[in-house]
This record gives C-alpha cells, sequence and structure tokens, in this order.
C-alpha cells in the first residue's frame, strides 16, 4: 500500500516537471497569446484589447501562475489556438488523432506479434536453418533506417506493384503500408531479444526438471518459457512505444498521412507554439502512462521485483 | 578453441580496419567529388548515371555522386561529434553519481529520469521548437537524452566496482579517491563502455540522419544522406535510384557499425 502511494507520487512529480519543461521552453510571449485569442474572435487587436484579455486570461501574472492556469486550461480541453492551422488547437487535434492512433496502435500490434512468432521460432530450431534466416534477416531490418524503410516500401508496393495509395483518405487497408514500414525496424531488435530471453528460460534448471517430470514440450513452453521470458520482454517493449509514437512523426510524413506527426511539421515551421506544446504534451503524458503501466504489471507478475524495493 | 579464438580475432580486425577506413575516409571524401556538390544545371536535369555524372543527376541538375561524398561527411561528422560529446559527459555525471552516491547521485539520477520520461524525438521537436531547425540544434537535443543512457550504465558499473576487493586494498594502500578512480574503476569499466558505444553508433547515425529528413537537422542546400532522401522522396516515381544511393549509403554504413559493435561485445564481455 505504501509502496503504491510512493509510486503514484513518483508517476506526479514526473508528470508535472515534464509538463514545465515544455511549458517554459516552448513560452509564448503573452502579447502574441491575446492577440491570437483575438484575432480567434475576430476582434481588432487593439492596445487595449490586448491588456483586458491579458487581464481575463490570467497572463499578467507571474511565470508559475501562467504556467498553472495552462494546465487548468488542458484539464478543460482548452489547449489554445494554433495560427498555422487557423483554428482551436482542439479542433484540429480530434480531426487527426485517430489516424496516428490507427497507425501507432497497427505498428505495435504487427511489431508485437510479429517478434514473438520470430523470436519463438528462432528459439526452438535455434541453430537450424530458419534460425540462421531469421537472425540474418533481424541484423538487416535493424539496419534500415525507418524513413528509409517507408521510402521502400512505396517503391515496391504503390509504385511498382500499386497494391496500395496514396491518399489522404486515411482508411484502415492504407495505413497498414506505414504501419509496417514503423514496426519493421524494431520487429529485428525484439526478435533477438525474444529469441536470447526464451534461449536463457529453455536452458534453466525449473525446465530441465519439468521435462524430466515428463511434461509435454508444448505446455512447457506455453505454461513456464512464455510468462517468464515475458517479464523479460515487457520493459523494452515499453520503451519502444517511445521509438514508436516519435516514429509516427516520420512516417505520416512519408505516407502523408493526415495525423498528429504531420501537423506539428507544420507548426515547428511556423512557431506556433501552442501547437507544438499540445502535442509534446500529448505523447510525452501517453509515454509517461504506459511506461508506468508496464513497470506495475511487471512487478504484478514478477514476486521478486515487489521483494526487491 | 584456439582456433576459434583466432577467427574471431580477424574478423574483429577486419571490421576495425574497415570502419576506420569509412571514418577516415567520410573526413576527406570530398576532395573525390568530380563536381561541385552545390552546382546547378537545369539542362541536365534528373539524368541516370553517364559518363560525366557517375550516379546521375537531381532535380536540380547536380551531381548525386558528388553530393553522395559530400554528404559522407555530414553524416557520419554530426554522428560522431554527438557520440563523442554525449558519451564524455554521460560517463562523467555517471562516474560521480556512483562513485560519490549520497545527494549528487539522487539528483543526477532524477534529472535524468525527467529527461528519459519524453519520447526521443518529441524532445528534440521541443527543444527544435525553442532553438529553430538546424544541425546543431538536433546533437544538442539528442544529446541530451542520451547522456543519460550512458550515466546509468556507467552508474551501476562504477557502484559494483567500488566495493570490490582490490578497490578496498588501493585504499588501504593509501591511493586518493582520484586515483583509485583513474587507475583502478576506470581501466575496469572501459571495456564494456566501449562496447556500449560501438552498440549505439548506428542508432544514431539513423537518428541523426532521421531529423534531417524530417526538415529538423541539417538544411539544404548542404548535402546530408538524410535530407537527400527527403528530396528523394518527391522523385520517388520518376526518379527512384535518387533515393536508392543514400539509403543505401545509410545501410551499409549502419550495418558496419552494428556487427562490429555485436563483434567487440563479444571480445569484450567476460562470459
Amino acid at each position: 500500500m505504501f509502496l503504491a502511494i510512493k509510486e503514484i507520487l513518483r508517476l506526479i512529480f514526473i508528470l508535472l516537471v515534464t509538463t514545465f519543461i515544455t511549458f517554459a521552453m516552448l513560452y509564448d510571449s503573452p502579447d502574441i497569446v491575446a492577440e491570437n485569442i483575438l484575432v480567434m474572435k475576430d476582434i481588432v487587436p487593439t492596445k487595449e484589447a490586448i491588456e483586458s484579455i491579458k487581464k481575463e486570461r490570467g497572463l499578467d501574472k507571474p511565470f508559475v501562475a501562467q504556467y498553472t492556469s495552462w494546465l487548468i486550461g488542458i484539464a478543460n480541453a482548452d489547449f489554445g489556438y494554433s495560427h498555422s492551422m487557423n483554428r482551436p488547437v482542439k479542433e484540429e487535434f480530434l480531426l487527426r488523432l485517430p489516424n496516428t492512433l490507427m497507425l501507432a496502435g497497427y505498428a505495435i500490434v504487427i511489431m508485437v506479434s510479429l517478434s514473438l512468432l520470430l523470436g519463438i521460432l528462432s528459439s526452438i530450431y535455434r541453430g537450424s536453418l530458419l534460425d540462421r534466416a531469421i537472425s540474418i534477416f533481424s541484423s538487416i531490418i535493424i539496419s534500415i533506417p525507418v524513413f528509409w524503410m517507408g521510402l521502400l516500401l512505396i517503391l515496391v508496393f504503390i509504385v511498382n506493384f500499386s497494391l496500395f495509395e496514396l491518399t489522404r483518405m486515411n482508411t484502415p487497408r492504407n495505413i497498414i503500408l506505414p504501419a509496417i514500414a514503423l514496426a519493421l525496424p524494431l520487429i529485428g531488435r525484439y526478435t533477438i531479444l525474444i529469441r536470447a530471453s526464451f534461449l536463457e528460460q529453455i536452458s534453466s534448471n525449473y525446465i530441465t526438471g519439468a521435462k524430466v517430470r515428463g511434461v509435454a514440450k508444448s505446455t512447457i513452453m506455453l505454461r513456464h518459457v512464455l510468462p517468464n521470458a515475458i517479464i523479460v520482454i515487457l520493459p523494452p517493449v515499453g520503451i519502444s512505444i517511445g521509438a514508436i509514437l516519435g516514429g509516427t512523426v516520420i512516417i505520416e510524413m512519408i505516407f502523408s498521412i493526415y495525423g498528429l506527426g504531420a501537423m506539428v511539421l507544420v507548426g515547428i515551421d511556423h512557431s506556433d507554439y501552442p501547437l507544438i506544446k499540445s502535442f509534446v504534451l500529448l505523447m510525452t503524458v501517453t509515454y509517461i502512462s504506459i511506461s508506468f503501466f508496464i513497470d506495475w504489471t511487471c512487478k504484478l507478475l514478477d514476486p521478486r521485483l515487489r521483494a526487491k524495493r | 578453441m584456439n582456433q576459434i579464438a583466432s577467427k574471431i580475432k580477424i574478423k574483429l580486425y577486419t571490421l576495425l580496419i574497415l570502419s576506420t577506413f569509412v571514418v577516415l575516409f567520410s573526413a576527406i571524401a570530398p576532395h573525390f567529388a568530380p563536381n561541385d556538390p552545390l552546382e546547378i544545371n537545369f539542362d541536365r536535369v534528373l539524368e541516370v548515371s553517364s559518363s560525366d555524372f557517375i550516379l546521375g543527376t537531381d532535380q536540380l541538375g547536380r551531381c548525386l555522386y558528388s553530393r553522395l561524398l559530400h554528404g559522407a561527411r555530414a553524416t557520419l561528422g554530426t554522428a560522431f561529434l554527438m557520440i563523442f560529446g554525449m558519451s564524455i559527459i554521460g560517463i562523467a555525471l555517471g562516474s560521480v553519481a556512483g562513485f560519490r552516491g549520497g545527494r549528487s547521485d539522487s539528483v543526477i539520477m532524477r534529472i535524468g529520469d525527467v529527461l528519459l520520461a519524453f519520447p526521443e524525438v518529441v524532445f528534440v521537436i521541443v527543444i527544435v521548437g525553442m532553438l529553430g531547425a538546424g544541425a546543431l540544434n538536433t546533437i544538442f537535443a539528442l544529446s541530451l537524452i542520451w547522456w543519460v543512457k550512458y550515466s546509468r550504465i556507467t552508474r551501476v558499473m562504477v557502484q559494483r566496482e567500488r566495493n570490490s576487493d582490490y578497490v578496498h586494498i588501493a585504499r588501504m594502500s593509501g591511493a586518493s579517491n582520484i586515483r583509485i578512480f583513474t587507475h583502478y574503476i576506470l581501466p575496469n569499466i572501459l571495456p564494456m563502455l566501449v562496447v556500449q558505444i560501438s552498440l549505439n553508433i548506428g542508432t544514431i547515425i539513423i537518428a541523426l540522419a532521421g531529423f534531417s529528413f524530417l526538415g529538423l537537422g541539417v538544411q539544404p542546400p548542404i548535402p546530408e544522406w538524410g535530407n537527400m532522401l527527403s528530396e528523394a522522396r518527391i522523385y520517388i516515381q520518376t526518379a527512384p535510384y535518387m533515393m536508392i544511393y543514400p539509403g543505401l549509403a545509410i545501410f551499409i554504413t549502419v550495418l558496419l557499425f552494428n556487427y562490429l559493435g555485436e563483434t567487440l561485445r563479444g571480445v569484450l564481455t567476460p562470459r
């Protein structure tokens, strides 16, 4: 119980500090913020109007007070106004979020299922031709940058064979290819990791014991090896969620997907701070939450981790 | 047994010579360029390879081969600059945290926790949003995250060594803290750090080229493999060779360094 409270406090601390860093680094001068609000409401931004807006929104208050009012605004789903998109950030987010979620979701599913399959196959048939082929395949796709992978897939599947389309219509079918491009380099890494952790489990004493007792091979794999190996694999998978979230920026640009990553690149070009800030906030909070969730899952699955602390 | 050991050694030396060659060559590669990589030639746009232009020309009629050679310096130069800077900072701070412990340890580690809470690309977006796009800014942003990884590894290793018998004996014979660190601990942890750095070279090359691809790193017209790919993207239907060469260059370089890292790990890590 005490430990859980401590963990939650740590989570809150990290969330506060990261949001504060985001706010401080992408700090917009109050005058510009007030001007944007006025433009949004179709009011001529005169000096008096700007002053009154600044007072109304608390933009004349000290820095830390502005930070808290920014947080409160976000809690009330007010992300500010984006001058590069010419509409409130929230509206832009709602339009683009589904595409980014779909891309990241597909990529995670592809990454986990394919690397589990390849990793388990190569650990079962250790030393065979299949094992060698999988290990060569893994080391090759690790060395291919995500952005080149995307271009190669476009060249092969869209330009040469026209199996997919490059359009702004982001139907589930059109998201598959970008998701594969996003997942492939990570699949290489996890196949190697999963193979190693499976081999480690297989060669441990308790598995030999189970074999001696005559437990069926498939039961050993599913009941003994898999749960133990997953504890080893989960933390790095959590870290790679960060790589996938960041990778969506690159992939959305290549495949012209109407998503958040493509949006933030436009925002950077126009120094659109409310837009960048909201994007960073969303991505970081998602990533931190997932990391903590995975941390807790590992502790739940592995009594040793609980005992250590 | 001996035969296997010598086989690995030969492999390691071949890889070491190859990668040293790649690094040195990338530094002097621009001198081998047959043409000016920035020279625009609208009469000869998007040509395939010929005797004038070995690898053909891009959308502005610039020589792709020359751009590739110049790009080697920008791509590998930025990567090694970053590796050098952030590994020294990371190892130094990690050593302080591990060796001194107490408050300096917890301060350094908490700062690290916060920095690693950002996804890598997102953190670079914060820095670039604040400072503007540019090669130095992306190197700065990435280093700000990467040093944490090195200081964590270093800290754990230093903590382990600090309490070992040989350090206690050195202390009893009157060695100062600094001497204990430089003469006893550092030589013992250095091999593992070298392995770690060599394993990460490829990842860093890809990361930096990726930011140039997004237009946040090395800015055109200066050729860099990432931003060359970015320009090639639009011409994927008419001139697919434009995206093949820079991509292959990154791929082969990264493959080489990854292979070197794996081999080094096999040799230097005690089993």
